[in-house]
This record gives structure tokens, C-alpha cells and sequence, in this order.
């Protein structure tokens, strides 16, 4: 409908051809956009794979805080104490990571909300114009 | 594989029997075991075939790329990509590093779906060493850059005095345990993956003609699943160096 538009008025502006341009390029970025979704998408698309990571992120945590604590003990011969206390220290560590990672994913997800509802806005308008 | 196992073996089957190191090449250098395993066979065949896949493909140089080319130019322009949007054009610099290493997990991890091949990445110890490069890597340019200045990144802003001395103990530990979730997070992946075949791959021989079919069409799933997770970890490795690369280049975050 747009391609015939185009072609039918012969007589147009500069500035007209430029808005034109405009558009089109409009287009295509939104075809692009709709015919390869974001990699995110996919990585996102195994709720396994997220549950995984979350708790990879907080495993993590408590090993190296774990094992700080076994190495100084063994090395300032401090009993139990300094590998419980970094243990505790580790967990906090865990749950920070995980924390972060939410955050992340939590913004991802808003940004792709965002972009979507952006495309349809931008959809909508283009259909209301032509 | 498991056919092979519950035969030939005679002692019952060994789901763990694929990830067994086994010396090609016995070396001996000043009392360290430097020998040729089977690990490093095929860590030499993931370098080769990376390298004639981006090399030999672009030689050509076709404008309009054939098809062997055309992977490699996706390939490239998925990690720039990758790199531009996560790290900032100044991370740009750090591309071939990036682009190293995705394509050797990637590689390590989709030759491990070839039956009878051996899954590099399947040992905590190469995915560790992978991820130890990428942290040291990453603090050294943390550091070039910004000098003792870095070490502001382990003091949250804000936060009260009293807190200080904990929450930097925190914060340091939260530092340190990237290289382990990287690396975690890689291998406990492939390992659970190629395992789990394995084990379906038994049920499909023990239950023969008449059961077995159930669990091939599970394998046939698996399978499937098994080579979106092998590109993901690749993917999900090479993001996160990214982010951290971004977290070193530009400290406000």
C-alpha cells in the first residue's frame, strides 16, 4: 500500500522524499526487529536455565566464602570460628549476587516490555497514517 | 554409547564413563603429568575447526558470501553485537578476546554432541581456568584504568560507616565468586546434560523392543534441548564477560 503510495505521486517534495526515506527505514527496522528476536529472548526462554543460574550464583557464594574461611582457619589456627563467620559472610555474598542478577533480569524484561509496547505504538500509528 | 557400554563393559553401566581422562600421549616433564590426553586431543581439534571454519571460510572474501562465509560473518557480527551492546564501544577493544572465547565453548560444547567425542567443557577444571582468565583479565583492566580507584567498586556509596567494614567483606566475596559461578554454571551444565543422555540412553537397552521406545522419544527431546544448551552456556559465558568487562570499563553501575 505504502510501496504503491510512493510510486504514485511522482511530483513529490525533497523534503517529502526525505520523510519518505524516513519511513521506510522506519519499516525495515521494525521487520528486522519482528524476524530475529533478541538472543535475550531465547536466554530467558528455559525457566530451568534462570533457576539454574540463580542458583549457581548463590552455590558460588557460599564456597568461596566457605572456603576462605577453611584456608585462614588452617592457616591463623583459629578453630571452627573464622570458617563459620565466613561462611555466614559467603552466604550474605550469595545473596547479593542473586539479588543483582534479579535486578538484571527484572530490567531486561522491562526493556523488552518497553521496546514491544514501543513497536506496537509505532505499528499502530503507521496503520493509521496509510 | 550406552549400547556399547552395557555389552562390552560386562561390569554394568557407567554413566560417568565419558568424561574418564585417558593418556594418548604419556609425558612426563620434571615430575609433572604433561601427557596427551583425550581432553587435549580435542581441545586441538575445537582450536582447528574454529580456525578453518572463520579462516578457510573467509578466504574467498565474496561479496555476496557463500554459505560457509555467511557463518562466519554471523558469527562475528552476533559477538560484536554482543560486545557493543553489553561493554560500550570501549569494549570493543576486548572483541577478539571475546570472540575467542565464545567460539571455543561453542565449538567445545556442540563437538561434545557428537557421539563418541569427548566434551571439553565438561571438566570443572578447564571451564575454572577459562573463567580465572576472564576475572584476572578483567580486574587487570579495571585497574589499568582507573587505578587504585577500582577498589571503590567494592564500597557500596551511601551506605553507613558502621557498616563499612562488613559490607566491603561482602562485596569482596561477591567479587570472587564470579570465576566459581562462571565456571560452575558451565560445566555443572554440560556434565548434568551428557549425563542425563547417557542415563536415558540405558533405559532405551534395558527396556528393549517393546519399552524402549518411550524413552528414545525422550532422548530424541533431550537431544534437542542438549544442543540449545550447549549454544546457550557459549552465549551466557561470553554476556557475562561482557558485563564484567562493562562493570571494569565503566565503574558507575
Amino acid at each position: 500500500m505504502r510501496k504503491r503510495s510512493g510510486a504514485d505521486d511522482p511530483d513529490a517534495k525533497p523534503a517529502d522524499l526525505d520523510s519518505r526515506r524516513q519511513a521506510l527505514g522506519d519499516l525495515l527496522e521494525g521487520a528486522r526487529k519482528r524476524n530475529d528476536p533478541p538472543p535475550e529472548s531465547t536466554a530467558r526462554g528455559s525457566a530451568l536455565g534462570t533457576a539454574f543460574k540463580v542458583a549457581t550464583e548463590f552455590l558460588a557464594g557460599l564456597l568461596v566464602g566457605g572456603g576462605m574461611g577453611w584456608y585462614l582457619d588452617k592457616w591463623l589456627g583459629t578453630g571452627p570460628f573464622l570458617f563459620l563467620l565466613f561462611f555466614a559472610l559467603g552466604a550474605a555474598a550469595g545473596m547479593l549476587n542473586v539479588i543483582r542478577h534479579a535486578i538484571r533480569m527484572n530490567r531486561d524484561v522491562q526493556d523488552e516490555i518497553a521496546k514491544s509496547d514501543g513497536e506496537h505504538r509505532h505499528e499502530a500509528g503507521r496503520r493509521s497514517r496509510s | 554409547m550406552a549400547a556399547e557400554n552395557a555389552s562390552g563393559g560386562g561390569h554394568g553401566f557407567d554413566p560417568m564413563h565419558q568424561f574418564e581422562i585417558q593418556r594418548i600421549l604419556p609425558l612426563n616433564i620434571g615430575g609433572l603429568d604433561v601427557s596427551f590426553t583425550n581432553s587435549a586431543l580435542f581441545m586441538v581439534i575445537v582450536v582447528i575447526a574454529v580456525s578453518l571454519m572463520t579462516i578457510a571460510s573467509m578466504s574467498g572474501r565474496a561479496l555476496v558470501p557463500g554459505r560457509m562465509q555467511s557463518i562466519a560473518e554471523l558469527s562475528y557480527e552476533f559477538v560484536a553485537n554482543m560486545v557493543r551492546e553489553n561493554a560500550g564501544s570501549a569494549g570493543m577493544k576486548f572483541f577478539p578476546f571475546v570472540f575467542t572465547l565464545f567460539m571455543f565453548i561453542l565449538f567445545a560444547n556442540m563437538i561434545g554432541m557428537i557421539p563418541f567425542s569427548f566434551t571439553v567443557t565438561s571438566h570443572i577444571i578447564v571451564t575454572f581456568v577459562l573463567a580465572l582468565v576472564v576475572f584476572v583479565g578483567v580486574t587487570i583492566v579495571g585497574f589499568i584504568k582507573h587505578g587504585a580507584g577500582f577498589l571503590r567498586l567494592f564500597a557500596p556509596s551511601g551506605a553507613p560507616m558502621v557498616l563499612m567494614p562488613l559490607l566491603i567483606v561482602i562485596e569482596v566475596i561477591s567479587y570472587l565468586t564470579r570465576p566459581v559461578s562462571l565456571s560452575v554454571r558451565l560445566f555443572a551444565n554440560m556434565l548434568a546434560g551428557h549425563t542425563m543422555l547417557k542415563v536415558f540412553a540405558s533405559f532405551v537397552v534395558m527396556l528393549g523392543v517393546w519399552g524402549g521406545w518411550l524413552p528414545l522419544a525422550a532422548m530424541v527431546a533431550f537431544t534437542g534441548l542438549e544442543f540449545l544448551v550447549a549454544f546457550l552456556q557459549a552465549y551466557v559465558f561470553a554476556i557475562l564477560t561482557c558485563i564484567y568487562l562493562n562493570d571494569a570499563l565503566h565503574m558507575h553501575h
